[in-house]
């Protein structure tokens, strides 16, 4: 047994005076488990019990991107935004209608844009946008990721907007289990009425809400009306707001859990290299081999990148 | 070639993968969210450093074929690990 660990982690005799895990058969061996590992990874998240506990979702919540989202748009000097729940509801069909129609864009192939799933819900608005994310672990994450997203970071700064609905909607999208977050933004056109009319301001409820996905999106209202009273909408004046937390608690997400493994190789793998360096530079061993030091290099660098990675896409 | 030209010769080398590495390692972080830029430049990453190994024993050591199979394979598992993270 000791043997055997020798033969494969130090230089020895019975290996030609290299680690038999730093041949190329041994690389190979170590290739193949790699893949073989992120299969078996993947194929117990979607089709074994064990995806519950895994759970390839995040741990992104509503809550916690409207309180980042006011944070950046206060660090601006901007007022923070509200959530609305029509708002709020059609951000979460528009992430239900993706995942049912297997689509990750902001029109739907039928040509739904995301103006209809607000008009549906009967929320007259200003101006409007929206944003859009996918597959991102952390919230820390997406909202960087938004932010240096010109066009993304154009909707959380506008000035315009001061209502939001956030909507993280757990799924499959083209097979692949995805979280998706949604992101509305707009300016209701009632609010002007607001103004002259203290008991309907009253009936505009808010609340804190839903779950997001990673992509984004910015435009114009279609129909905006922004006269005053005259526009008001019942409807949407007496709006029972949905307000769904869905508190998502992953415990280990596939993602840390590929990291750990290959991060943990890699270590060994370095340690290793640079053993073999020191017994090869210790006893001036002559034989023909990579350069253990180009070979650290890359797997640091390596190692570096998987550290850094964070996934997710935007739109 | 005197030693101390080889040895300078040798570090410039080294100093050319470091960059390169670097290099890459900016593109990739920069376009992550980008799948098919991001997995084009792994390709590419694995692909110089087998290219940077061929050309260093060419050049300063005996190449033989398990000598690029080591490299070959060095590249493949970095590059496995890097494009099949997000699967």
């Amino acid at each position: 047994m000791l043997a055997t660990f020798k033969h494969i982690f130090t230089p020895r005799t019975s290996n030609n005076r290299h680690p038999r895990i730093i041949h190329p058969e041994g690389l190979l061996a170590l290739s193949i488990l790699t893949i073989t590992f992120q299969f078996a990874l993947k194929f117990a998240t979607l089709h074994t019990p064990l995806g519950n506990v895994l759970g390839y979702s995040s741990s992104i919540t509503s809550s916690k991107v409207l309180e980042q989202i006011n944070a950046q748009r206060s660090e601006s000097g901007l007022v923070p935004l509200v959530t609305n729940g029509k708002l709020e509801q059609a951000a979460i069909e528009k992430g239900k209608d993706m995942m049912e129609h297997g689509y990750w864009a902001h029109i739907s192939p039928e040509g739904k844009d995301p103006w209809q799933f607000i008009q549906a819900q009967k929320y007259t608005y200003t101006s409007a946008g929206e944003n859009l994310a996918k597959d991102f672990a952390e919230t820390e994450a997406m909202i960087r990721a938004w932010m240096n997203s010109p066009t993304h970071r154009a909707n959380i700064l506008d000035t315009r907007f001061t209502e939001t609905g956030i909507a993280v909607v757990d799924g499959q999208l083209d097979g692949v289990e995805t979280t998706l977050v949604v992101q509305m933004f707009a300016h209701p056109s009632q609010q002007i009425a607001i103004i002259t009319e203290p008991d309907i301001a009253q009936a505009t409820r808010t609340s804190e809400s839903t779950e997001l996905t990673p992509e984004l999106f910015l435009q114009s209202s279609p129909n905006a009306q922004p006269s005053m009273g005259k526009n008001l909408n019942p409807d949407v004046m007496s709006a029972q707001v949905v307000a769904v937390e869905d508190a998502k608690l992953a415990f280990l997400s596939p993602l840390q859990i590929s990291k750990a493994v290959f991060l943990a190789v890699i270590t060994l793998l370095i340690i290793v290299l640079l053993y073999d360096a020191y017994l090869e530079r210790k006893y001036h061993t002559i034989r023909n081999v990579g350069k253990n030091i180009a070979h650290v290099s890359f797997l640091l660098f390596v190692g570096i990148l998987i550290v850094i990675l964070k996934g997710g896409t935007l739109l | 070639m005197t030693r101390s030209k080889n040895t300078h010769a040798i570090l410039l080398e080294y100093l050319v993968l470091i960059s390169a590495l670097l290099i890459f390692g900016v593109f990739i972080f920069l376009y992550q969210k980008d799948q098919v830029y991001r997995d084009a430049m792994v390709v590419l990453l694995g692909s110089f450093y087998v290219a940077w190994g061929v050309a260093h024993h060419i050049r300063h050591a005996r190449l033989t074929l398990r000598i690029v199979l080591e490299y070959v394979f060095v590249a493949l598992l970095g590059c496995l690990m890097l494009a099949t993270m997000f699967l």
